[in-house]
């Protein structure tokens, strides 16, 4: 590869990171729920991009791209290299300034988000953070929207269960 | 929190903490530099406490079968081994490899045939 189209390539790698590389660590984040290994699951996927050169080619950027880190991620934990189930207590939620979070709610949603499966982490994720509906996370994921649906209130209902049993031992 | 709108509302209030500020340098270095070492310093550690391991139970293999393919896998008779095996390296090829090493560390040492005492001058 000629080395101006080396450095094209790479600033366009660059550029991409800067558009979508906070969401896709986040996304990668929640689906891990260990920091170190979403951002390994990020890193993996650009160095892919720099390697192959696909990055010139993608169209739907921001869809290719969660597809991408979501592979990357699944791939992980079916090779068991994350630490999710030890949780080495670096914070997954941080307050967004501003909205009237408080230290101790952090903690306890924090621990009821580690407490769902990863297919529902996901779902709330998606739906809650990334803003999605339930037909297009059924898009992504390949699965039905009742499918979603169902894990989304799956999900909820036991972050509820957690906080209120938390809320009677307190 | 009653409601799924009081838990949704609670979860908006936060988000998925970011990423830390050397990732984006990590992203753009090349792979085989920015590779991280630890994992393999971690694998090649289990791999030597499996192998002990498995030479200190007296892990017993079945004879070999003709084809040297990923049909070694079919050798392991002990569950736990072959468990501990892919929880390191995964499934596929690199399990087999990493087979092939624990093997080798577990075979016992060929014995040398006590010297034979000979009497040259009778």
């Amino acid at each position: 590869m000629p080395e101006r189209s080396s450095n094209d390539l790479t600033s366009l790698v660059g550029r991409l990171y800067d558009q979508h590389g906070t969401a896709l660590y986040r996304y990668a984040l929640m689906l891990l729920a260990d920091p170190a290994a979403a951002e390994d699951a990020v890193q993996q996927v650009f160095a892919s991009m720099l390697s192959s050169g696909v990055a010139t080619a993608i169209q739907h950027d921001r869809e290719y791209l969660r597809q991408a880190v979501r592979n990357a991620c699944y791939s992980m934990l079916r090779r068991r290299v994350t630490r999710a189930e030890v949780g080495d207590g670096t914070p997954l939620l941080e307050m967004v300034p501003g909205a009237g979070g408080s230290p101790d709610e952090r903690v306890l949603l924090e621990q009821a988000m580690r407490g769902l499966t990863v297919d529902q982490r996901e779902v709330v994720h998606l739906h809650v953070y990334e803003g999605l509906t339930f037909q297009e996370i059924a898009t992504m994921q390949d699965a039905s929207i009742n499918t979603v649906a169902g894990r989304y209130r799956a999900a909820l209902q036991r972050m509820r269960q957690h906080l209120s049993a938390k809320g009677e031992r307190a | 929190m009653n409601g799924d709108h009081d838990l949704e509302a609670a979860l908006r209030r936060y988000r998925p903490a970011a990423q830390t500020s050397e990732l984006r340098a990590r992203v753009l270095t090349p792979a085989t530099q920015a590779r991280r070492t630890w994992p393999w310093a971690v694998a090649a550690a289990a791999l030597l406490a499996i192998a002990v391991g498995f030479s200190a139970a007296g892990g017993r293999v079945a004879p070999a079968p003709a084809d040297e393919s990923g049909a070694a896998l079919a050798r392991v008779t002990d569950p736990a081994a072959l468990d501990a095996l892919e929880q390191v390296y995964g499934s596929g090829l690199s399990v087999v490899m990493a087979y092939t090493t624990v093997l080798a560390a577990a075979e016992p040492a060929p014995s040398v045939a006590p010297a034979v005492e000979v009497e040259p001058w009778r």
